[in-house]
């Protein structure tokens, strides 16, 4: 199977992405040809995806610049990259919108890594400050409403996707685990 | 003897419960490293509320690169996790592949992910959790076969092959291939 990944990069380390690579990792490890498309960031030396395939679109560490910049340029590098496989798995974050809208318009089925499930409530209380508590709202609507789109989604664990469901997710779900080591 | 514990300084994580479990353990047996690695938005309170409770045992050492985060891992006795709330806990799978005994609050999601393996005690109940840290780290051998097991599974249910295994499972099943 022909299979690519994306997932947002950022200055700060993040388990979930971390994981994410991890994952795609493993797919190539399983006999699948995959691609790795994100931004620089803090993961890069950190986890060696091969033999999965990496590309790694240049933006700036800065905080709303940078994810604003992978948006924009990832409309370029989507529509080629999309085009040389079979399916899309996504790391849960800002990019599940674009790149499921964009997978939808190509014909492509796109599929969520889904890590942790976090409230509103709990993303909120956690927000140090206003503008934090601000772009936590953006965060929590641009992880959770495409998934009303998307072809599925792998859990990390069983409680993930229980959380999952109780949010009101009633589309195709698998729990996969995490690489540990 | 060294206790170590590896995540964020948030709310969830219940640091406050951490400190509260070195104390006990201090007490009941003399001096005992607590390490917590990690950073988050509340390290100024713990670190002040260990400075209050004078806890000159417990350190905080950040966040560390995997290598040292690994090593420091290796050269521990008991890996603890006081959180309330958790999506997979992936450092308890990394603290048995460094054969450590594991000692947590009995959440289901330890069950699920890691079976029995972890040493668990009643929801924040610290308690009994410093009781099981105590036993940990004075019964080594009593568990040597747990961790021994505890390790074996991790590396069956969650190693490259495996995670990469039903993955490609799932997708294909999405695909419509199987």
């Amino acid at each position: 199977m022909r299979i690519l990944g994306v997932t947002e990069d950022s200055r700060f380390l993040a388990g979930g992405r971390i994981a994410f690579i991890k994952l795609m990792k493993a797919l190539a490890y399983a006999g699948n040809s995959v691609t790795v498309l994100s931004s620089t960031g803090a993961t890069v030396g950190v986890v060696n995806p091969e033999p999965a395939r990496t590309i790694r679109i240049d933006v700036p560490q800065a905080r709303i610049i940078g994810p604003l910049l992978f948006v924009l340029k990832m409309f370029f590098y989507l529509p080629r990259q999309i085009s040389q496989v079979e399916i899309i798995l996504v790391n849960s974050g800002y990019t599940v919108y674009v790149v499921a809208v964009v997978g939808k318009l190509l014909r492509r089925k796109v599929v969520v890594l889904q890590h942790d499930v976090l409230g509103l409530d709990y993303l909120q209380s956690i927000a140090s400050t206003t503008s934090r508590k601000y772009t936590s709202i953006l965060r929590w609507i641009t992880i959770y409403t495409p998934l009303k789109i998307v072809d599925g989604v792998l859990c990390i664990s069983d409680s993930t996707m229980k959380r999952l469901r109780r949010m009101g997710y009633s589309g195709p779900a698998y729990v996969v685990g995490n690489v540990v080591g | 003897m060294r206790v170590i514990s590896v995540s964020r300084l948030e709310p969830s994580k219940r640091p406050y419960d951490f400190l509260a479990v070195a104390q006990r353990v201090c007490q009941k047996r003399g001096p005992v490293e607590f390490i917590w690695v990690g950073d988050g938005t509340i390290k100024m309170k713990v670190v002040e509320a260990a400075k209050k409770m004078g806890l000159e045992t417990v350190k905080f050492v950040g966040k560390l690169s995997e290598e040292a985060k690994d090593q420091l891992m290796r050269q521990s006795d008991v890996y603890v996790s006081t959180s309330e709330s958790e999506g997979f806990a992936l450092t308890i799978g990394e603290a048995f592949l460094a054969q450590l005994p594991v000692v947590v609050y009995d959440l289901p999601i330890y069950s699920e992910v890691y079976d029995d393996f972890p040493l668990k005690a009643k929801r924040f109940d610290v308690d009994e959790f410093s009781d099981k840290v105590v036993v940990a780290l004075d019964r080594p051998d009593w568990l040597q076969a747990r961790v021994t097991q505890a390790k074996r599974f991790v590396e069956q249910n969650y190693s490259y092959l495996s995670v990469g295994l039903r993955a490609t499972k799932a997708l294909n099943e999405i695909l419509g291939l199987r």
